[in-house]
C-alpha cells in the first residue's frame, strides 16, 4: 500500500523531523479557519516561511488545502440551496461549484466572525459575491447568472410587500391603472424554463445556446396563493407596465406610448391590453368614470 | 419515547435527520427504524430531540475530535453524555478525525501554548502515522471508561495527502482495532470509495483488509467530482458502486445499522427512487 504517499506528502530528512502530528494539524487547521491564510501561502510560493511552520506548508498540498476549504464553505451553505437550486446545480454542472466556493471561502469566513449568519445575510452576501466572481464575456457564467437573476427575483417577490389585489372598476380611457401584487421586470438571456429543464435533466450548461437577444419576463407573486410566477412579455407590454404609476389613467399612457414609440397609439384598444393584466390580478383600475347602468363596460 | 431496541437483532435501517426527516416519517410510515441524529444539532436546537416521540434515535458525534492532539471541552464531553442518556443510543457514532488543534506557530512550544487552539467546523482526517495511532488510542480509551455505550469509529473521507503520513487508513484502522479490543467501526462506504478514488487504490480490494467484522453501521450516501477531485454530497443519492460495496461488505460484516446520509437537501426526494434504495439494503442485509 502506498496510497498514503504523494507528491506534497513525500518529504525526508530534516523536514520530516517538523511533520509532527500536532504541528501538521495545526497548519491544516490554520488554513481551514482562515482560508485566507492558504492564498497567503500560495502566494508566497507555497512556503510558510522560515522554520518548522515554513517546512510545513512546504508539504501541505496547498491548492488540495484550498479545494477543501471551499468544498467546507459549500456545505456551510446548504440552507441556500432551497433558494438558489437551480444556480447551485448550474455550478456544479459547470464543474465550478468547488472553484467559487474555494474564492468564496475567505469572504465567508470574514462575514461569519460576528457570529453565525441568518438566510438572508447569507444569500445576500453569496449573491454579490458569485455576481462579481462570474466574468461577463463567458457564455457558461452567463447561463449561471441568469439562473442566480431569475431566482433572486423569485426570492425577492416572495418576501416583497405588495398591494393586494381588488377587483377592478371598468377598463375606460379616463380609468388609472394601478399594480397590485408584487411584480418585477427583468430581461434574461434564457428562459427560465429552458434554462431549468436542461439543467435539472442533468444537461451541460454548457449545451444552452445563449440568446443575443433574450426574453423580457414579467414575474409577480398571486396574492392568493402567494406563489411566484413568471411569463414573457414583449418588450411593450413591459415598456408599458413600466409607466404604470398609479396617477397616469389611460389616457395618459397611451399619449407616452404614442412618443415613445412613434405610433399611435388608442386609448380604447389600450384599455382591453391592460385588462388582460387584470385577468392576472396584476393590475386593477381606479378612478374610473362609472358606467351609466345598462351600458357594456369596455374591454 | 421511541427507543433503539439494544437486543435488536436484524440490522435497522435509518436515515440521518434533515430538514424534512418529519415528512419523510408521516409519508413512508414503518420505513425507518431511527433515525441518527447529530449531537451538535440536539446541542444547538434540544426541541429537535422532540421527534423522537415517533422514532428511536442514534446519536452521531463530530465534536470529540479522537483523532486530533488537542482534547475537547469537558463540557462537550458532558453534554454528550446528556445526549446519550436521553436518547438511549445503542451506540454513540464518532468520526476519526479532528476538529480542534493547536495554533499554528509560532515554533516554540512555550509560547504556542498561551495560544487558543483552533476550532473548526468541519472533520479532517489526522495525519495516519504512528504518533497519530498512539493518540488516538490514548483519545480512545477514558471516552471508552466513560459512556456505557460502545463508541464506534467512522473513516473520514481523505481529500488530500496529509504531511508525515506514514501508512494508509486501511492499515491505521487494523492497527487501531488490533490495539483496542472494545473499538467498532462505523464504516462510510461513500467515504471509502472517496478515498480510493482520490488516493488512486482499489475500493473492491482495499475493502477485503478492513476488519469488517467489527462493523457495527454502514453509511450510504451520494457523491460528487469537482474540480478533479470526488467529494461527499449527501444531497445526491447513493452511486451504484456503493451499493456493491456493500453488498460486498456484508459477505463478512454483520452490521446493526444502516443509515443513509440524505440530509443535505432541504426538501423531500422522490420518494420511489428512495423506497426502492430501502427496498434495496433490507434486502442485503435480510430484513
Amino acid at each position: 500500500m502506498s496510497e498514503h504517499s504523494g507528491r506534497a506528502a513525500d518529504t525526508s530528512g530534516a523536514a520530516a523531523e517538523a511533520l509532527t502530528g500536532p504541528r501538521v494539524h495545526a497548519y491544516i487547521a490554520a488554513g481551514l479557519a482562515d482560508p485566507g491564510l492558504i492564498d497567503t501561502w500560495t502566494a508566497a510560493g507555497g512556503s510558510g516561511g522560515t522554520g518548522r511552520g515554513g517546512a510545513i506548508v512546504d508539504a501541505i498540498d496547498l491548492a488540495a488545502l484550498r479545494r477543501f476549504a471551499g468544498f467546507v464553505t459549500m456545505v456551510r451553505q446548504n440552507p441556500l440551496r432551497r433558494v438558489l437550486p437551480l444556480t447551485l446545480r448550474a455550478l456544479a454542472e459547470a464543474d465550478l461549484e468547488i472553484e467559487v466556493f474555494a474564492d468564496y471561502a475567505p469572504h465567508f469566513t470574514r462575514l461569519s466572525r460576528g457570529g453565525g449568519l441568518d438566510l438572508r445575510r447569507r444569500l445576500t452576501a453569496f449573491a454579490g459575491f458569485l455576481d462579481g466572481w462570474l466574468a461577463p464575456d463567458d457564455p457558461v457564467h452567463a447561463v449561471i447568472r441568469d439562473a442566480l437573476g431569475h431566482e433572486l427575483t423569485v426570492e425577492r417577490l416572495r418576501h416583497a410587500e405588495g398591494r393586494p389585489f381588488t377587483a377592478p372598476a371598468a377598463a375606460h380611457p379616463e380609468a388609472v391603472p394601478r399594480l397590485t401584487g408584487a411584480q418585477a421586470l427583468r430581461t434574461a438571456r434564457h428562459h427560465p424554463r429552458t434554462l431549468g429543464e436542461s439543467i435539472e435533466s442533468g444537461g451541460s450548461v454548457t449545451g444552452v445556446h445563449p440568446h443575443r437577444d433574450g426574453p423580457t419576463l414579467l414575474y409577480w407573486r398571486d396574492e392568493t396563493t402567494r406563489r411566484v410566477l413568471v411569463t414573457e412579455v414583449t418588450p411593450l407590454a413591459a415598456h408599458l407596465l413600466s409607466l404604470v404609476d398609479g396617477h397616469a389613467t389611460v389616457e395618459d399612457l397611451a399619449r407616452r406610448l404614442a412618443a415613445a414609440t412613434g405610433e399611435p397609439c388608442d386609448a380604447g384598444r389600450l384599455s382591453v391590453a391592460l385588462q388582460e393584466f387584470t385577468d392576472l390580478h396584476l393590475l386593477t383600475f381606479a378612478g374610473a368614470v362609472p358606467s351609466p347602468i345598462g351600458e357594456p363596460r369596455c374591454g | 419515547m421511541e427507543y433503539f431496541d439494544p437486543d435488536r437483532t436484524e440490522t435497522a435501517v435509518g436515515m440521518a435527520h434533515s430538514p424534512y426527516v418529519s415528512e419523510l416519517l408521516e409519508r413512508l410510515p414503518g420505513a425507518l427504524d431511527y433515525v441518527e441524529i447529530p449531537f451538535e444539532q440536539l446541542r444547538h436546537a434540544p426541541d429537535t430531540a422532540d421527534i423522537q416521540q415517533r422514532i428511536p434515535l442514534v446519536l452521531h458525534c463530530a465534536s470529540m475530535s479522537v483523532g486530533g492532539f488537542v482534547p475537547p471541552e469537558e463540557s462537550t464531553l458532558a453534554a454528550v453524555e446528556h445526549w446519550r442518556q436521553r436518547t438511549r443510543t445503542p451506540w454513540i457514532g464518532e468520526h476519526l478525525a479532528y476538529i480542534r488543534a493547536e495554533a499554528a506557530g509560532p515554533d516554540d512550544a512555550d509560547r504556542r501554548e498561551d495560544a487558543d487552539p483552533t476550532s473548526l467546523t468541519y472533520t479532517v482526517c489526522p495525519q495516519l502515522s504512528e504518533q497519530s495511532l498512539e493518540q488516538v488510542l490514548d483519545n480512545l480509551k477514558p471516552l471508552q471508561d466513560r459512556y456505557p455505550v460502545p463508541i464506534i469509529l467512522e473513516n473520514p473521507p481523505q481529500y488530500f495527502p496529509v504531511p508525515g503520513s506514514t501508512m494508509s487508513l486501511v492499515e491505521f484502522t487494523r492497527r487501531l482495532c488490533d490495539r483496542n479490543d472494545r473499538l467498532d467501526l462505523l464504516l462510510d462506504l461513500t467515504h471509502f470509495l472517496i478515498s480510493a478514488i482520490n488516493l488512486g487504490f482499489d475500493a473492491a480490494r482495499e475493502l477485503e483488509r478492513l476488519p469488517l467484522e467489527r462493523v457495527v453501521e454502514f453509511h450510504l450516501s451520494g457523491l460528487k467530482t469537482q474540480s478533479g477531485t470526488a467529494w461527499d454530497d449527501h444531497a445526491r443519492p447513493a452511486p451504484e458502486p456503493v451499493f456493491e460495496l456493500l453488498s460486498r461488505a456484508l459477505r463478512r460484516a454483520r452490521p446493526r445499522a444502516v443509515t443513509f446520509e440524505y440530509n443535505w437537501a432541504p426538501d423531500l426526494p422522490e420518494l420511489g427512487p428512495l423506497q426502492q434504495q430501502l427496498r434495496r439494503v433490507r434486502d442485503l442485509v435480510g430484513t
